[in-house]
């Protein structure tokens, strides 16, 4: 009866009602709403007005007339992009290297922070938390010169094979063993700042929950199976999907720095693609908006299906 | 009272978003504006008549006017004075002057004066913006800028009329095509190569690997070949097919023209190439190193050659004299005069004798036009050469038996004294003929002149004796739709795959140019023939 009653009720009259609702709403914490007006204007000015740009990839760009005034390009951009077999081989390496990251790299943090959570308490912990998390603060800029210089002729990682009697080996122009050094250097640098998230969230189990299963007689591995574990597995779930939100992202800063000519085949990723087609461009804006637009649909379709997977199988986790 | 408020809103609302997007998108007046053809005719009074502000973008500009003693400058001062001109820096950088440009470009914000490198790295910008009416045309009659009127009738230039104008002039490094003599220099270690029994340049390829190979034995540990960077592994191909040293180049193989990376006669200096990465004399580490990186293993003994790379700075000579303790630097290193090629001569790399050109925004007015084209024809001269690179005559430096010597004090330099000019001197030219013609001072440090002394003679030397690759700059700067797109970005990683790689070369050189394909290399090739054809090339 009350629905049938809400039914009857005008569009006009219940958006009248919605609106005026809003504006109570407003006037009541206008104090709250003025320290929140800064950012939303910040966003709208900075973020959201300069997304006309994406109009770039659908039109021939004129610098006399502007972005609006350039004159459509029948997708001709996205032609260029879609023939372009470079663009296929930096898709192909995005998705890959960013799979390679979920599958290898993601777990790295939390088995981590369960053995780090494992050894006895104190400075122990602490020294070794430390340890991990330092490299977080060395730039890929400085890092890639040591790692070159580490697999270089005669850097450290080919003096050892020498001293084993093996052949020199250029690690960093053979693509496979790029693709391991990529993975390697990445979770050497952040698995112990990504394990941080984990650490804190195991923090939170109140000890007394342990207690009782070691009077139960659960072993350590049994109290990490049920005590521990489903308190990680929400915090691993939103890390995830964050993770997969990144999938097309696939870490700019650390090829872009490591790579070289001879394993574009294997590294060149969208970014560096865009990157290096925007500064060598005989392309233009289009070219480049096109690709960067294409990588940030498909990123979207891959975050909301990460989510819906993660809100099906884990009913009350996802975002 | 509840309608005016939201009303008020809604225009603060709507003010707010028409400023942003003002800002974001490019000024119509832009468009409107139609190139002057005749921008000398309305200059016609004299350059001080009335005085004018010109804003001039260039790399770094803004730290030559913040440096300590900037307003005494007398060069720049006496510039300005000479021209009745302020000059307003707009800073640049070398990671943002691409994209800021292009950027100022869009929003109608240009500079009136600023260097890039567009009309030959990237024709079809350059055409774009022509005819988009960004940049401005120069008048039909030079004749009031004779220094940019003999620019613009080199031969080298005159490819890049669009629509029958000039929208540039090169910032010429030298006075000639055929002055690049030296800048794919192939430093050697002539000491070691003495000891090794070799005291003549190499005759062929087999000499020059034989030579390195001997030296290696006497120097274990070192490397035969260093590179200043990636690129100048086209060094070896002025021994077998000189054209391919610029990867840029065409050439008319059975009555037609194709790139010259696509010319069977490419592989001849590949398989060099992989000869000498296979037997260890081209340094191992040459597709990872960052630029520069193989040039300081040559000055630190640890190399044996360097393609590439130069001693005319007192930080080089005094890295060298630190690796080499008491070596003395002119006795040991030398430039290799390369291997004939099949013809019997020997190449020398030939560009053209600019790599970037200064620009000027559409939207000055004629005066301003005229002051701008004063004052680059100014800084274009060997005139404004002496100036930068010596200083004030019988102030700075005196002339000595026919060499500039200096004035200055030890604790003096021209680039402390003249910080302005110290930076803004590129603006139109980068003094290189004048240097080569060994017009500037003696240099202060003693090793540094004592190389230049060594440059100069060299460049008078292989300019006699060597021949400029054959290169037709007709073709190499033709602008037509495919060729425009053509940018085969890959083209020095395929390079670097084939020397590298286990396959066949030339199997594996015909694959990577059969994937170009792909990227327009047919229709570019065609277009090219048929504009040639009319041109009667």
């Amino acid at each position: 009866m009350a629905s049938h009653t809400q039914l009857e009720i005008p569009e006009k009259l219940t958006a009248r009602r919605t609106g005026g609702k809003l504006r109570k709403e407003i006037v009541k914490h206008k104090y709250l709403y003025l320290l929140l007006a800064p950012l939303v204007i910040y966003y709208i000015v900075f973020s959201y007005v300069p997304m006309y740009g994406i109009l770039l990839a659908f039109k021939e760009f004129d610098y006399s007339k502007g972005i609006l005034g350039s004159p459509w390009n029948d997708f001709a951009n996205f032609t260029a992009v879609f023939n372009n077999p470079d663009f296929w081989t930096a898709t192909r390496n995005t998705v890959l290297i960013s799979l390679g990251r979920l599958i290898i790299e993601f777990p790295i943090p939390i088995v981590l922070a369960l053995l780090l959570n494992e050894i006895s308490k104190g400075k122990l912990t602490r020294i070794f938390q430390t340890v991990f998390t330092f490299p977080h603060f060395i730039s890929w800029v400085v890092l890639s010169g040591i790692i070159i210089g580490i697999f270089s002729d005669q850097g450290l990682y080919n003096q050892i094979l020498v001293l084993f009697g093996a052949d020199k080996s250029s690690v960093l122009t053979n693509g496979p063993g790029f693709t391991i050094v990529l993975f390697i250097s990445n979770i050497w640098k952040e698995a112990g700042w990504s394990c941080i998230l984990y650490l804190a969230a195991i923090a939170g189990i109140n000890p007394e929950m342990y207690e009782a299963a070691a009077v139960d007689g659960a072993n350590r591995f049994q109290q990490m199976r049920k005590i521990t574990w489903p308190v990680l597995k929400s915090t691993a779930a939103v890390l995830f999907i964050l993770a997969v939100g990144n999938v097309m992202n696939g870490g700019f800063d650390q090829i872009f720095n490591l790579y070289n000519s001879a394993v574009y085949q294997y590294a060149d990723i969208l970014d560096t693609f865009v990157y290096r087609s925007a500064f060598t461009d005989a392309t233009g804006f289009g070219f480049s908006t096109t690709v960067g637009l294409l990588k940030s649909i498909i990123n979207f379709a891959l975050l909301f299906g990460a989510n819906y997977i993660v809100t099906k199988v884990g009913k009350e986790e996802g975002l | 009272m509840k309608k005016s408020k939201q009303a008020k809103m809604l225009v603060a609302v709507m003010l707010v978003l028409t400023t942003v997007f003002a800002g974001c998108s490019s000024n119509d007046n832009n468009s409107s504006s139609s190139p002057s053809n005749d921008a000398s005719g309305s200059a016609s009074g004299e350059s001080g008549s009335k005085h004018l502000e010109l804003d001039v973008s260039m790399m770094g500009i803004q730290d030559g006017f913040d440096a300590p003693g900037a307003e005494n400058d007398v060069i720049f001062n006496d510039m300005e004075k000479k021209f009745n001109v302020t000059l307003k820096p707009v800073q640049l950088t070398w990671n943002d002057y691409m994209e800021k440009t292009k950027v100022w470009a869009a929003s109608g914000q240009l500079p009136d004066i600023f260097p890039n490198v567009i009309a030959v790295d990237n024709k079809a910008l350059y055409s774009s913006w022509a005819t988009q009416g960004i940049i401005k045309p120069l008048p039909d009659d030079l004749s009031k800028y004779p220094t940019i009127e003999r620019i613009m009738n080199l031969p080298s230039v005159t490819p890049l009329k669009v629509n029958d104008k000039y929208y540039m002039v090169p910032r010429m490094t030298y006075d000639d095509a055929s002055d690049w003599v030296l800048d794919r220099s192939i430093l050697y270690r002539k000491d070691w190569a003495s000891e090794a029994g070799y005291t003549s340049d190499p005759n062929s390829f087999e000499e020059f690997v034989a030579m390195i190979k001997a030296v290696q034995k006497l120097h274990p540990g070192t490397v035969g070949i260093a590179l200043q960077n990636k690129s100048y592994i086209d060094t070896q191909f002025l021994g077998s097919f000189p054209e391919m040293s610029n990867n840029q180049s065409w050439v008319k193989e059975d009555g037609k023209w194709i790139p010259s990376y696509t010319s069977k006669r490419v592989v001849e200096g590949l398989q060099q190439l992989r000869t000498l990465y296979n037997d260890g004399l081209l340094d191992k580490d040459f597709a990872i190193q960052k630029e520069g990186d193989g040039f300081t293993k040559f000055l630190n003994g640890q190399a044996f050659i360097s393609y590439g790379g130069a001693l005319n700075s007192a930080a080089n000579t005094d890295t060298f004299k630190k690796a080499n303790p008491g070596v003395n630097l002119t006795d040991a290193v030398g430039i290799m005069n390369i291997w004939p090629a099949a013809d019997g001569n020997r190449y020398t790399y030939v560009v053209t004798p600019y790599w970037s050109e200064i620009y000027f925004n559409n939207m000055m007015s004629d005066e301003e036009f005229d002051r701008a084209l004063q004052l680059v024809d100014f800084m274009a001269s060997e005139e404004y050469s002496a100036l930068y690179k010596n200083g004030i005559l019988d102030v700075d430096y005196k002339i000595e038996n026919g060499k500039a010597v200096s004035l200055l004090t030890a604790d003096e330099s021209l680039a402390q004294k003249y910080p302005i000019t110290n930076t803004i001197n590129t603006l139109a030219q980068w003094h290189g003929a004048f240097y080569k013609a060994g017009k500037t001072v003696v240099n202060a440090n003693p090793d540094v002149a004592a190389w230049e002394a060594v440059d100069q003679a060299t460049f008078k030397k292989f300019k006699a004796e060597d021949k400029p690759a054959p290169l037709n700059f007709d073709i190499m700067l033709m602008s037509t739709p495919a060729k425009n797109k053509l940018a085969i970005t890959t083209l020095q990683d395929d390079e670097i795959n084939t020397i590298i790689g286990k396959e066949d070369v030339s199997s594996m050189w015909t694959k990577a140019v059969k994937s170009y394909e792909s990227k327009g290399l047919k229709e570019a090739i065609d277009e090219v023939n048929k504009r040639a054809e009319e041109m009667g090339l």
